[in-house]
């Protein structure tokens, strides 16, 4: 792995967007493979930011810093990806139900499942039943992903996984939000609850039979 | 015939004042303790999930649960009573549990050019306390004043909770019927102890937040409690209570205060009574912090209102070693990094002003920095407590501190949001009116500190306790503020903080100290 790789993980890290851009540019002078870079450089930093944010030494605008940092470095990158040499590790449609409006959690966590290598379908906030229906027709996702940040709320995700799973009985759902918890998810027939971004990572991961390693 | 007594009684022997309290077989210890009038004021209302049900079993401990045990960590000895089904005879010792300091009271407050022979009450009608004021108008003054926990606490902690169990007509006409027997005995109580008779009230005034309105008007939510957060009720000038519901003579007039919106209620619009907030002058700030933090601001002639969700962090709640603002809270600490403790003994948690204090002290010292991480490593966690020599649970921890964090930025995004829509800089404020449930104990500095409220000079920050109630008290039989009050849903703009594009940003660049 080239050393550079390891460089614009610890710019990531270290909040430092223009040491990425400059990095990133240095890649494409030095001819290595932006895929490469994008996998075992950005996305590997952001895989440890989100480590130091589960462990709560960095926090949510440390987190959101470094993933402009990151951007930085894949703007520069992504147009000169051979097609499909990125491996997507799935999609993932993610959305906050229908009745709330909190959405900075989901906003993170699909920042987290995005920098990990999937692809994230963002229904935004205020999320239908029927809207979640037809992102699962129109993009057929593997996993489909519920927030709610509140009690008034949280209840109609039963009704939500139940007709998902009716209309797709492959798909995975994973739930989570501050009034969610395990014991819930198990309730209402939802295979997985992350208490926070880097959770969300590890439960796609688990869902999906992949090696968070990768 | 009778039935066979195959329910077993246990005993539940109270340490250290040795109460005994009779509990069914499989009860949950938590509700007999309510029902022994012994709660724990501010909590998840028996979800598990706060950890402030916490009881020290002084018999053979039952065995825990996994999610007790995580809550509970060190504190081993000690089990959740929420979670608790009584199996045995035991004793119990409950370490933050005291009579509950509920008084809401409000000192000098005058009646001047009132005079009359009758008297009127005044209510505020919170979600956790019910404050009662009785004016006796020839004289002019307050005569008695009583507060009282809001039976419907029993029900549901939260707003949020209420509404739920609101959808369903049974548990949403046993909370109306609660709330009306909870005013109508505070009422009674008033009356016996200022010994006049019913038919001497003749006015009532009254403030509650939206949802306490709904209930008491015998309203489910009718959706407040799901974005956009609506009220059929806003905007409307006249809302209607018959006395009978709170025993009061058909003669009794009664006013309740306007609701704005589904989280801008009567408290609110009676705090801006208070204030003087709808008079047009000057640059004016007003607080009320709360779980839900409602921010006034009087601005170039406009008055804008928003609210916020702080969460209860500012109560303690959901802190390691938070707790109400009672005997042996951390109230603040001193430049020295001494704790404050209320009633001067043994600390036993820090309060929502001490945890502000706290914070602020730890930040100015380096020890928290920039971005909330306590550099100070203890054995790899990170934490910190000002006595670290006796109690081991007197900890701030780095997950306090982003809870802190998240509480103190939706108040700080509030206010600049709305210091943006008026065209304002923070800084060009000529006063911050704080008042709130646990405002009275913030000291300016420290609040200015952590990022909570605009930098300005320290004496342009004032505290009021109490507002929603002496809202109340203004308009007890006075037309010319009842008229005023009847006037706000038609002044003040409502600003919504969920439909601000730019929300997560500002709301995240204030998290940082
Ligand atoms: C910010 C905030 C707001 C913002 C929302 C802005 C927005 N666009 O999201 C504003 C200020 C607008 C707001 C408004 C309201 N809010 Co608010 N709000 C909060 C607050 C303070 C923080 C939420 C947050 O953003 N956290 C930061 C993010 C990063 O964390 P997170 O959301 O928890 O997400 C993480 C995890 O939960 C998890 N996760 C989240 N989603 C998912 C999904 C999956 C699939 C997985 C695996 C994981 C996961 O990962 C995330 C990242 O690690 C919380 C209290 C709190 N401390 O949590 C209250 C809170 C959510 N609000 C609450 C309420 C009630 C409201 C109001 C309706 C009423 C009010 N004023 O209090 C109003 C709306 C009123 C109105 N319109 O007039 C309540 C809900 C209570 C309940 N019992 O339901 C809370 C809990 C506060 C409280 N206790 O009163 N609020
Ligand atoms: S009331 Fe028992 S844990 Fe919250």
């Amino acid at each position: 792995m080239s050393e550079l790789y390891t460089k614009l993980s610890d710019a990531v890290v270290a909040m430092k967007a223009d040491d990425v851009k400059q990095l990133a540019q240095q890649v494409l002078a030095e001819g290595l493979a932006p895929e490469q870079a994008i996998e075992q450089g950005l996305a590997a930093g952001m895989n440890r930011v989100g480590e130091l944010f589960a462990a709560k030494e960095y926090f949510v605008p440390e987190v959101l810093v470094c993933s402009r940092a990151m951007y930085a470095g894949f703007d520069i990158l992504k147009d000169h990806v051979v097609e499909g040499a990125i491996n997507n590790k799935g999609t993932i449609a993610i959305g906050v139900i229908d009745g709330d409006f909190h959405d900075i959690g989901k906003n993170i966590v699909k920042l987290m499942l995005e920098a990990a290598g999937f692809r994230m379908i963002d229904l935004g906030k205020n999320v239908t039943l029927d809207r979640f229906s037809e992102a699962v027709d129109r993009e057929n996702p593997r996993i489909i992903a519920l927030s709610t940040l509140m009690t008034t709320t949280m209840d109609s995700m039963l009704e939500i996984t139940a007709k998902l799973l009716q209309k797709k009985p492959d798909l995975k759902v994973i739930v989570g939000g501050a009034p969610v918890d395990t014991d819930f998810a198990e309730s209402i027939g939802a295979h997985f609850y992350g208490g926070d971004a880097r959770a969300a990572v590890i439960g796609a991961h688990q869902l999906l039979g992949l090696s968070l390693e990768a | 015939m009778t039935k066979l007594r195959e329910n077993r009684e246990y005993t539940v022997l109270l340490n250290p004042d040795g109460r005994e309290i009779k509990v069914q077989k499989g009860q949950n210890l938590r509700s007999a303790l309510a029902s022994a009038g012994i709660f724990f004021p501010q909590n998840c209302t028996g979800k598990g999930k706060c950890g402030h049900c916490r009881v020290l079993f002084e018999t053979e401990l039952p065995p825990v649960q996994k999610r007790e045990a995580e809550l509970l960590g060190e504190h081993t000895d000690y089990r959740l009573a929420c979670l608790q089904h009584i199996q045995s005879d035991c004793e119990i010792s409950i370490p933050r549990l005291q009579e509950w300091r509920i008084e809401k009271n409000i000192r000098d407050f005058d009646f001047a050019g009132r005079v009359s022979r009758s008297f009127g009450i005044a209510i505020d009608l919170g979600t956790t306390v019910i404050a009662f004021y009785l004016a006796d108008f020839s004289q002019g003054i307050i005569t008695e004043q009583y507060s009282v926990l809001n039976p419907q606490v029993h029900q549901g902690g939260d707003v949020m909770t209420r509404l739920t169990l609101a959808r369903k007509p049974e548990q949403r006409e046993a909370l109306t019927a609660s709330v009306r027997q909870g005013l109508t005995d505070g009422i009674k109580k008033l009356l016996a102890t200022a010994q006049i008779a019913v038919d001497s009230i003749s006015t009532v005034s009254l403030a509650g937040n939206t949802t306490m309105l709904h209930l008491l008007l015998g309203r489910d939510g009718e959706g407040l409690e799901i974005a956009p957060f609506r009220s059929p009720l806003e905007g409307r000038k006249k809302l209607v209570l018959d006395p009978a519901w709170i025993g009061l003579s058909a003669r009794t007039k009664c006013d309740l205060f306007p609701v704005l919106t589904g989280f801008i209620g009567g408290d609110t619009t009676a705090a801006i009574i208070a204030a003087d907030m709808d008079l047009p002058e000057g640059h004016r700030l007003l607080i009320d912090l709360g779980t839900n933090g409602e921010i006034v601001l009087t601005a170039n002639g406009d008055i804008l209102a928003t609210s916020t969700a702080a969460g209860p962090a500012f109560e303690g709640v959901g802190m390691a070693a938070g707790m109400p603002a009672l005997q042996g809270a951390i109230e603040g600490i001193s430049d020295e990094g001494d704790p404050f403790v209320i009633g001067g003994g043994e600390p036993v948690g820090y309060c929502g002003s001490g945890y502000i204090s706290t914070i602020a002290y730890l930040h100015k010292a380096g020890i928290i920095d920039k971005t909330g991480l306590i550099r100070q490593d203890h054995e790899n966690i990170r934490r910190w407590t000002p006595i670290p020599q006796s109690r081991q649970d007197l900890y701030l921890t780095q997950d306090d501190v982003r809870k802190f964090q998240l509480a103190k930025a939706a108040i700080a995004a509030g206010i600049e949001i709305l210091c943006e829509q008026a065209g304002l800089d923070p800084a060009q404020l000529d006063e911050i009116i704080v008042t709130g449930s646990f405002g009275n104990r913030v000291t300016p500095k420290s609040a200015v500190a952590v990022g909570l409220i605009p930098d300005i000079p320290i004496e342009k920050i004032t505290f009021m306790d109490n507002a929603a109630g002496r809202g109340a008290l203004l308009c007890l039989g006075n037309s010319h503020f009842v008229r005023r009050a009847a006037d706000l849903p038609g002044k003040v703009k409502v600003v919504n903080l969920g439909d601000h594009s730019n929300f997560q940003d500002i709301y995240v660049a204030n998290m940082s100290f």
